[in-house]
């Protein structure tokens, strides 16, 4: 089956800077897709040239097996799209809004009707659906930004950091509305709150600089690129341990919060066996001791910061 | 169709958005205030001469080609500015806003974009300078009588026509920048520059704002002179005006 999602060679420039660096990606079909990374590192763009927006300085961009163009709008039929903040015509109420984007999806009377008073049920705005839209809360421009992206059906749905600037009960509306679009089509989603994207994502693409750095399942993720990591919890803040084992070679790095102290390993082996022998000797009165199942996080700042 | 879907979006914004209701207003009051000023006039400026003993002014009595001269002056000046004002941000501001790139991930082509905006700016003038134009063309047969209905139109189409001028140039503005205001001080620049072009000597005369010339001849029924030139020159620049615009706006980066 032909990937919902295709870029080879993605590359865009403006200017000296290089938004984008080859970037080769491939999403399968009916997944809730989290592509990650941080602020700068491309993610926007790509979801733009994606949605016909842009026009990549190299490289392709394929949705469904046709390459997607700001020249070509028939390209675009197979994609909904919500940017980062969708920002409405405030004079127009949210049907009326559905029902200007089913027109130029080539939907007309009762279908379009139809089609617009499902997606307000879908997103839960039938009851504002004939107030203007700006006086809509920002959640409830989010469900409705979903909503016109889903008005055609799309194949691929774009979300371009759907939940960034949510309130937490926007925030638990609008993934639960993509968490009920799975299987119905392919939502690939940009984001960097890593909680979002372990709750909804079966698959993972982290970009760094323009460029991919991993992509796999989630939990292949962690167990392909997270560091080992172990957390130990004394009864009193321990400095010396802290020092100890900030200078020993199989350490990684150490985070302290509190008394807990996690840390990420360089060797595993060695880890396992000189962390109790480096406890006993320093005399702390250890309260617990185990190692830490590997976090999306932990796996986004190895690769990130590698 | 896109571009009906697109049409009636743009109508209905200019209904909502009260663009419609200030051009109308404005040209409806301009063309009802050209009559009655050049009727008034005269009567002011005895009424000053009244308040300095000695001073005797003598003015003709005023005629309906006082009337018409001072709706084409209108014309000329204000309502130009009034058409910059009111559209200056139709891509700016769609732009300033970012409501375009979830129009613009449609399956719409951006000429169908420009194209739908275009015609939704000049029905909001046409049906504006119609309302103008009959309410001046009623208040001029009140107070003077004897204006040709024939010569009338052919003024206004003429004048309508360097409206028209006005109203892509400032189209072409709002695609170039990226801000409603930028948009209405390059708008306002070009204005600028056909002006001063049209005050060249010889090339003047086949410039847009020749027009209003001719339009002014026109409409107290006594053409002097040939001036297609204007027309055709006018024609021209709108064409020009749209082609930059799409040329432009189909690159652009949203």
């Amino acid at each position: 089956m032909d990937a919902a999602i295709a870029c080879r060679g993605l590359t865009k420039r403006y200017g000296s800077v290089v938004a984008l660096d080859g970037l080769d990606l491939e999403v399968p079909p009916r997944v809730i897709f989290g592509f990650l990374g941080p602020n700068g590192a491309g993610k926007t763009t790509t979801m733009k040239i994606l949605a016909g927006l842009l026009a990549p300085t190299a490289g392709v961009a394929c949705v469904g097996g046709i390459e997607v163009s700001p020249h070509d709008p028939g390209s675009r039929r197979r994609v909904g799209y919500l940017p980062e903040e969708p920002s409405f015509y405030g004079w127009m109420t949210a049907r009326e809004y559905l029902l200007f984007a089913a027109g130029l999806l080539g939907m007309a009377g009762r279908e379009a009707a139809r089609r617009a008073d499902e997606l307000l049920d879908l997103v839960d705005l039938r009851q504002a659906s004939g107030r203007r839209i700006g006086g809509f809360s920002r959640g409830m421009r989010q469900r409705l930004g979903i909503a016109q992206a889903l008005v055609g059906r799309p194949a691929v749905l774009l979300l371009d950091e759907p939940s960034s600037a949510l309130d937490p009960l926007g925030r638990r509306d609008v993934l639960g509305l993509i968490e009920r679009l799975a299987g119905e089509t392919t939502v690939f989603m940009s984001t960097h709150i890593l909680a979002d994207v372990e709750r909804l994502c079966q698959e993972v693409a982290i970009v760094a600089r323009g460029r991919l750095v991993a992509q796999a399942g989630q939990n292949e993720l962690r167990h392909r690129y997270a560091a080992p990591i172990f957390e130990i919890e004394t009864a009193a803040p321990a400095p010396a341990l802290l020092e100890r084992l900030r200078g020993e070679p199989w350490v990684a790095r150490v985070d302290q919060e509190a008394n807990v102290l996690r840390i990420t390993a360089r060797d595993e082996q060695r880890a396992r066996r000189e962390l109790p022998q480096i406890i006993a000797a320093l005399g702390e009165q250890l309260l617990r001791y185990q190692q830490a199942q590997p976090t999306l996080e932990d796996v986004f700042v190895r690769l990130v910061e590698a | 169709m896109a571009i009906v879907v697109l049409l009636r979006k743009e109508l209905l914004e200019q209904w909502r958005a009260r663009r419609l209701l200030v051009l109308g207003v404005a040209f409806l009051f301009f063309g009802l205030l050209s009559p009655v000023t050049a009727k008034l006039t005269p009567e002011l400026i005895k009424l000053a001469g009244a308040s300095a003993p000695g001073l005797v002014i003598q003015i003709p009595p005023p005629s309906v080609a006082d009337a018409v001269a001072q709706y084409i002056k209108n014309l000329s000046q204000i309502l130009p500015l009034v058409v910059l004002l009111a559209t200056m941000g139709s891509v700016a501001g769609e732009v300033e806003r970012g409501t375009l790139p979830m129009v613009l991930a449609k399956p719409v082509g951006r000429g169908t974009v420009l194209a739908a905006k275009y015609l939704g700016l000049a029905a909001a003038l046409l049906i504006a300078q119609l309302l103008g134009a009959l309410a001046a063309y009623y208040y001029t047969q009140v107070l003077f009588g004897g204006l040709e209905l024939g010569a009338f139109v052919a003024m206004n189409l003429a004048a309508g026509l360097y409206l028209l001028v006005i109203l892509s140039l400032t189209f072409l503005a709002s695609t170039l920048v990226r801000s409603t205001v930028a948009a209405g001080a390059l708008a306002f620049g070009f204005w600028v520059l056909l002006l001063i072009v049209s005050s060249l000597p010889r090339v003047g005369q086949h410039t847009p704002p020749a027009l209003l010339a001719w339009a002014a001849q026109l409409g107290t029924g006594q053409p002097n002179g040939s001036h297609w030139g204007a027309l055709w020159a006018s024609v021209a620049l709108i064409a020009v005006c749209l082609i930059a615009a799409w040329l432009h706006f189909r690159q652009e980066e949203l």
